[in-house]
């Protein structure tokens, strides 16, 4: 295609090439071609205010919609890790008991005091975003690893094992959409609001 | 990877602007499509791919199609849209090029390019990309790219000069 141009109007064009790179760089030379440095001048201006407020509320909405199933997830999950805690510290003996082990008080009610604070740290990106990774730091792995609890419960302990494979696959459902919304964009913050 | 579309917002919304400002007939409708640029970029960044050019470079697609798209939605309603009046001494084009806004004159001598030649003038020096970008973006080569800009800037000279 380019042998078809005329190799004079070629290195017209190429120095005009080099004049538009100055003056849109550095702004025209003295010496610029006048119409160079009408279209330079022409175009340039700031965008207004006002765009810029209007974009960031778009964008802020965009935003917040992306991690949406994520937070119900973390929702979700964070429910489940809540009643587990509570179960543990109102009906540690009922659990115990379907368990067929014994019931230990103190164990009961350190780990359902864990479990209520593990539930309140993965509830957290749900009111700010920008906590979001830590919904995901705590509620992937311990619900991936209740998960494996809850298999060993199957046929054993119903209510259980319905529990833990629920926060098994909260906490795998937590982890892929985490990595699936990363992937492509930037991490939550604040500045987007919950 | 892209930047976080605010900063890219911070970087990119002059060229944009600038490149919507000199394709579309008044500022209202520039400053609806920048933003609908930046919508569109927000839910298609998974397009983004590095290893085919820059940030910019993409933007400014997305751009062109927004830009296309407003025309499409228009012209059934107003094909005669493109290039609009413009008030003041048509007599005298040199008074004309020094009035402040002068991004009217613009849209209107722009009117009179072909369209390639339009978009080539508006990718240069709106949003200010380099021929290379240019020629990637309207699939010719940079050589070709620079030769459709040196015609068009010369076809606006006479133009410009004749009134």
């Amino acid at each position: 295609m380019d042998e078809r141009f005329d190799s004079t109007e070629v290195a017209a064009a190429e120095a005009l090439d080099d004049e538009i790179t100055i003056a849109v760089d550095r702004g025209p030379a003295p010496t610029a071609d006048p119409v160079v440095v009408w279209l330079t001048a022409a175009v340039r201006s700031a965008p207004p205010a006002r765009l810029a407020g209007r974009v960031r509320a778009e964008l802020a909405r965009i935003e917040r919609r992306r991690w949406r199933p994520l937070q119900l997830v973390a929702a979700a999950l964070a429910a489940l890790f809540l009643s587990q805690g509570l179960s543990n510290l109102v009906n540690g003996d009922w659990v115990a008991q379907n368990l067929g082990e014994a019931y230990s008080q103190h164990a009961a009610t350190e780990s359902g005091l864990a479990l209520l604070a593990a539930g309140m740290a993965v509830a957290g990106g749900l009111f700010r975003l920008s906590w979001l990774p830590l919904s995901v730091a705590v509620g992937a792995p311990l619900g991936l690893a209740f998960g494996v609890i809850g298999i060993g419960e199957v046929g054993e302990f119903t209510a259980g094992a319905v529990l833990h494979l629920g926060q098994g696959a909260g906490g795998v459902a937590l982890a892929v959409l985490w990595w699936r919304t990363r992937r492509y964009g930037a991490a939550p913050t604040d500045e987007h609001g919950a | 990877m892209l930047p976080d579309l605010g900063a890219l917002y911070e970087d990119h919304a002059p060229s944009v602007w600038r490149y919507a400002r000199a394709r579309l007939p008044t500022d209202a409708d520039a400053e609806d499509v920048t933003s609908d640029v930046f919508i569109r970029a927000a839910r298609s960044t998974h397009t983004f791919d590095p290893e085919r050019g820059s940030p910019r470079a993409w933007l400014m697609g997305i751009a062109r199609n927004a830009a296309a798209d407003w025309w499409r939605r228009r012209t059934p309603d107003a094909p005669n849209a493109r290039v609009p009046d413009v008030p003041g001494d048509e007599d005298d084009p040199a008074d004309e090029v020094l009035r402040t806004d002068a991004v009217d004159t613009l849209r209107k001598v722009l009117g009179m390019l072909s369209e390639r030649e339009a978009e080539a003038i508006a990718l240069r020096f709106g949003a200010e990309l380099s021929s290379a970008d240019i020629g990637a973006a309207l699939g010719i080569s940079p050589t070709a790219a620079r030769m459709l800009v040196h015609r068009a800037v010369t076809r606006l000279r006479g133009v410009l000069q004749d009134g």
